[in-house]
Formats: C-alpha cells, sequence, structure tokens
C-alpha cells in the first residue's frame, strides 16, 4: 500500500515510516501540516493516509474534512497521542476510518491497515 | 530506539527555542492567541514524542501541561502566572535534553509534577512568586553557557591582571603604574560581578530535603522536626551541583542514627566573608567515644594502644575511614560512617573542610566549611628545584623550616618530630622529578581526610589568590587538580596533597 504520513514531528513520521516500510508498505509521502497534508493528497493519491490531529496552520480534522471533499473514498487513518480522545471522534466523524493512540505499538498500527484494507 | 534518540533530541531542542519564543510573546500580551495555541501543540507533540520513546515522566508530564494550558487554549488567553511556571517547566524540559545528550542520569521529574499538581489546585509555588518577583523587574533570561564564558573571558582578563601589575611594577613608571593600577581594580570589579551572576540560593538544593525528611521519617516510624536556616545565601552554581550528594549523605546519617524515636535536625547556612558553612546537626544522643575506640580498634583502623589515646577531636577521623563504614547496624553507633567517607572525599575535592562536634546526650554536628566559589582559590606557592607549584591555602595548617639532617626515617618513612606529635613527611618532589641538593627545607604542614602530613618544599614563594583551570592533560595524574598563570605571566600547576599518599 501507499502511504501518506502527516505529523508535524519529524520525529513522529520517521518512526511510523520506519514501522510502515517494515510491515511491507511504502511511504509514497509525508506532510507536516494539514494543509501541506491535502495538497500532498492531491499530489499522491495514496492508498491511505495517517494523520495527526494537533498540527500548525490546520488541524488534522479540518485536513480530514478537506480531504473527504476532494476524494469521498480516502481511507484516513487518524494516529493521536492521548488525551485527546474527544477530537478522535470529531475525526470519525468527519471521516476518519480508524484511529492509534500514541505510543503505538507497530502490531496495532499494522492491524489497523489491515482492517483498513478490508473494509 | 537508539537511532531515533539523535532526531528526538535536535527536534525537541526546536520546540524548545518557540516555546521561549511564544511565551516571552506571552508575557508581553497574555491575549495572545496564536501563542497560547502553539505552546498547546508543542506540549502536546512532546508528549507523543517522549511516550514513544518511553520517557515516561516527561510523557506525564507534559501530558499534565497539556491539561493545564487546555482551558487557556479554548479561551485564547492565560493567566500570567502560569506563563511563569511554564518557563520553568521548559527550563526541566532544558536540563532533560541536556541530561540526554550528555548521556547523563535523566532529572528526576518529582519536582515539576508536585508543581503541576500544586499550580492546576490554584496554588502558587513558593519559588514561583520568587522569580515571579524577580522577573517583573525586567530580568532577562541568559542561557548558562554564556554566562561561562564571560566567566572564563574574565578569568583571562585576571590573568593579564597579574602579569600587568608585576610588570608595571618592574618598569616603575609612575603614571603607567597608576593606570595599570587603576585598570586592575576594575578588571577585579568586573570579575566579581559576572561571580555573582553565577550565585544560585542555596534553596536551589535545599527545597528538595523537607519531603525527603518527612517520607523517611515515616517510614522509619520517627517524629523529627526539620528546619532549614540559611537557604536565601547565594553561593556559585558550581558548588551547588555538588552539595546534594554529601548533604543527603549527613541527612540520612543523622535521621537513622543521631534520632532515636523524636528529635529535631537543622540544616543551618552561615556566610563567612568567602567561606559558607554548612551544617546538619541533630538532638541526639551524640557520637559515644568509647564505642568508636571499640569499633576501632575491632576494624583494625587503630591499635588498642593508640585506642587508649584517642579523643573526642579524633572521631571524625576514625569514622570517615571507609572500613569504618562497612559495620553491620547493631548498635546507635554502627553504620555511623556510612557514607562519610564520601562525603569527606568531596568536601576535600571542593577545597572545604569537614568538621565534627559531638556531645553525649546533647547532639551530633557535621559541618562542611567550603568556599563560595570553586573558581578562585587562595594558594600557597612554593618552589621544588627550581619549579614553582601552588598547593590550596584551605589544606594547609602552618609552615616551617627545617633541616634535612634531623628527619628521622621509621619503617622506610620519613618523620619529623614536630612539637608533640610525629610527622609523616611526603617529599612530593620524588614523585615530580624535581629533587633538589638543598639541606634546609621549607616544610608545609597539611591536614586532608582527618591526616597531618608534611610536604617538603625548597623555598615558599608566595601567597596568592589563584585562577584554576582544569586542564583535560592532568585529569589521568593523581598529583594535580589543575593549573593556573602567575603573577609573570607563566604557568603553574596546583597540587592535590591527597594524590601523594
Amino acid at each position: 500500500m501507499r502511504i501518506l504520513v502527516v505529523d508535524d514531528a519529524m520525529f513522529m513520521r520517521r518512526m511510523l515510516s520506519d514501522i510502515l516500510e517494515k510491515g511491507g508498505h511504502t511511504v509514497c509521502g509525508e506532510a507536516s501540516t494539514g494543509k501541506e497534508a491535502v495538497e500532498r493528497y492531491q499530489e499522491l493519491k495514496p492508498d491511505l493516509v495517517t494523520m495527526d490531529i494537533i498540527m500548525p496552520d490546520m488541524s488534522g480534522i479540518e485536513a480530514v474534512k478537506e480531504i473527504k471533499k476532494f476524494d469521498p473514498d480516502a481511507k484516513i487513518l487518524m494516529v493521536s497521542a492521548m488525551g485527546q480522545q474527544a477530537l478522535v471522534l470529531e475525526a470519525v466523524q468527519a471521516g476518519a476510518i480508524d484511529y492509534v493512540v500514541k505510543p503505538f505499538q507497530p502490531s496495532r498500527v499494522l492491524e489497523s491497515i489491515e482492517r483498513l484494507v478490508k473494509k | 530506539m537508539e537511532n531515533y534518540l539523535d532526531l528526538f533530541i535536535s527536534e525537541v531542542e526546536t520546540y524548545i527555542e518557540t516555546l521561549n519564543k511564544n511565551l516571552l510573546k506571552l508575557e508581553k500580551n497574555h491575549e495572545d492567541r496564536e501563542a497560547v495555541l502553539e505552546v498547546f501543540r508543542i506540549f502536546h507533540t512532546i508528549k507523543g514524542m517522549s511516550q514513544a520513546m518511553g520517557y515516561d515522566t516527561l510523557g506525564q508530564i507534559t501530558h499534565r501541561l497539556e491539561d493545564l494550558i487546555s482551558a487557556p487554549k479554548e479561551e485564547g488567553r492565560i493567566n500570567p502566572e502560569l506563563v511563569d511556571f511554564l518557563f520553568l517547566a521548559v527550563d526541566y524540559l532544558t536540563d532533560f535534553i541536556h541530561a540526554l545528550k550528555e548521556k547523563k542520569e535523566l532529572p528526576s521529574g518529582t519536582e515539576i509534577l508536585e508543581h503541576i499538581e500544586k499550580v492546576a489546585r490554584g496554588e502558587m509555588v513558593e519559588t514561583l512568586r520568587e522569580r515571579h518577583r524577580a522577573r517583573s523587574i525586567n530580568e532577562i533570561r541568559i542561557k548558562t553557557e554564556k554566562l561561562d564564558r564571560l566567566f572564563n573571558l574574565t578569568n583571562e582578563l585576571m590573568i593579564q591582571r597579574s602579569r600587568l601589575l608585576h610588570i608595571s611594577q618592574e618598569i616603575g613608571n609612575s603614571e603607567l603604574t597608576t593606570v595599570v593600577e587603576t585598570s586592575a581594580r576594575f578588571i577585579s570589579a568586573l570579575q566579581d560581578e559576572v561571580m555573582r551572576l553565577r550565585m544560585l540560593p542555596l534553596s536551589t538544593v535545599f527545597d528538595f530535603f523537607p519531603r525527603l525528611i518527612r517520607d523517611e521519617a515515616k517510614r522509619q516510624g520517627k517524629r523529627v522536626n526539620f528546619e532549614i536556616v540559611g537557604a536565601d545565601i547565594e553561593v556559585d552554581r558550581s558548588i551547588i551541583d555538588v552539595l546534594k550528594e554529601p548533604l543527603l549523605h549527613l541527612l540520612r546519617n543523622a535521621l537513622d542514627h543521631g534520632i532515636e524515636k523524636e528529635g529535631k535536625i537543622t540544616l543551618t547556612a552561615v556566610r563567612e566573608r568567602e567561606r559558607i558553612r554548612i551544617s546538619v546537626a541533630d538532638n541526639g544522643q551524640g557520637i559515644d567515644l568509647a564505642e568508636v575506640r571499640e569499633k576501632a580498634v575491632e576494624k583494625h583502623i587503630i591499635t588498642p594502644q593508640e585506642a587508649q589515646e584517642l579523643q573526642e577531636k579524633d572521631i571524625l577521623r576514625i569514622i570517615i575511614h571507609p572500613d569504618f563504614s562497612t559495620t553491620e547496624k547493631v548498635s546507635t553507633i554502627s553504620g555511623r560512617g556510612i557514607g562519610l567517607d564520601v562525603v569527606s572525599a568531596i568536601v576535600d575535592k571542593l577545597g572545604g573542610r569537614f568538621e565534627l562536634s559531638t556531645k553525649k546526650g546533647e547532639g551530633t554536628c557535621f559541618t562542611l566549611d567550603l568556599p563560595l566559589s570553586l573558581a578562585i582559590v587562595r594558594a600557597m606557592i612554593f618552589s621544588l628545584d627550581g619549579h614553582r607549584f601552588a598547593l590550596p591555602l584551605n589544606y594547609i595548617q602552618e609552615t616551617f623550616y627545617a633541616e634535612e639532617t634531623s628527619f628521622q626515617t621509621v619503617y622506610h618513612r620519613e618523620l619529623y618530630p614536630f612539637r608533640d606529635e610525629i610527622l609523616p613527611l611526603i617529599r612530593p618532589g620524588d614523585y615530580l622529578n624535581c629533587t633538589s641538593n638543598r639541606t634546609r627545607k621549607s616544610i608545609i604542614v597539611l591536614q586532608y581526610q582527618g591526616r597531618r602530613r608534611g610536604f617538603v618544599t625548597d623555598e615558599i614563594i608566595d601567597e596568592e589568590e589563584i585562577v584554576v583551570k582544569k586542564l583535560d592533560a592532568l585529569a589521568s595524574s593523581p598529583y594535580y587538580s589543575g593549573c593556573s598563570i602567575y603573577a609573570d605571566g607563566k604557568p603553574i600547576l596546583i597540587l592535590d596533597p591527597r594524590g601523594f599518599e
């Protein structure tokens, strides 16, 4: 699967990318803000997006909405640090399919992706 | 995780900068919505990163900080006192990253977490109020590295100052001498000011103890009235950094062995000119001389005959002996020495003195007599075969002349009958390859770790305040503690008497 990784921390993007690539996926692009995520999505048309929630300029939730507007079938997995459950719910309402809470277990991330693919 | 560490460090460092920038903005305008959001977002991001790295405490701290800022984030404004507190939190973060970089022990988050809980309950933390007050009158924040650079530069200037004075005296031009002497005064004043910038109140370390004593006393089922005096006295950062461990040992000792069921422990700091005296006193039973005698003989530290002559003033020398401290805890006195050898070694290293006064039935008081700064020491300059060396004055008790012919040798050890004692002699020249055939010697009587020794030197030249520089090249040698530049511009090595045992 071609995956777009969105997180404001390079550290998190690196970690997530490593997990995904070890799991046999391809990270086709990265974005560090909500706006960038929307642009990269339109440009790359990835199979899946992992989306952080709290980011500068546009929040992950806004980005989910924008991406969904552009592609109603977009598959988005929310990845968020704990403590923002309310936001995660909001994201799911906006069209995200699943979420993983940081600190994530590699197996948990990959499982969620498998589930998303089947849906 | 190791390969993520560098990324973690560099990214958090960038965040620290952004945090500081935004907190400064909020200090000026606490309704800067953007800045509040940014601060919230960064703590949130760091939380996620710390948890991923397995730094649970930092994760917990940033999690609680995020909670603290979630209401301000909604309101778009932040309470100035909270901003003040967040600066402290950023300081912790800075310490944490520094420890990671230096591969040192990570700072404990207990204190900052306690503070967070207090702030969450709407209470102000003592140190905060002080910092707040200070900052409100135009305080600026300076990185300690910058301060250290400034400090090093003024030290270089101090060295040039001595040279200038020396040279102008030699030239003897009165106009030149006046200018040089005036400049010298300004340089000294500058040095004083810079030294003062590096000072921190003792409360920086002392504040850590009340909680510890309370918890430990509770654990042992004792009732302890703990009092701190003089916490606002300021000392150099270099001293602050190393004070915690020895004080911890002394306080533990007082609690474990000084106090039986109920009692009082007092931690007192007093400033005496350029020195600071910090003492830990308990009102327990005191140290029993008879028991010390018995134990010391049992442990082969002294002979039964020496024990007969042992007096109150010798107790310290015995109980700081490393072998003394290994006793099992069977009586009130055993275990008295735990850690005391460590304390004594640290005090020596700091150029201080370790003292004890104890009275049966009235209590025990250990005192650390320390310089206010480690960077400048008063030293005695002496020569060996034409080479000059320095010895810190804190080790020195007195000096006298002696003819080599009056030295005595017993079991390959040179001794000198001095007043009513036999003074073991040490010839540093033998270790440093500077032996001379001069027979009239200057003996410097040193005291360290409870021992008295006579240092055999050729000639005593001067007594002077010198700026200590650490030299890596010297670190592997036990004989030197550092070096300095003498008034004539030539380098001079500072001896560490403990290296000659």
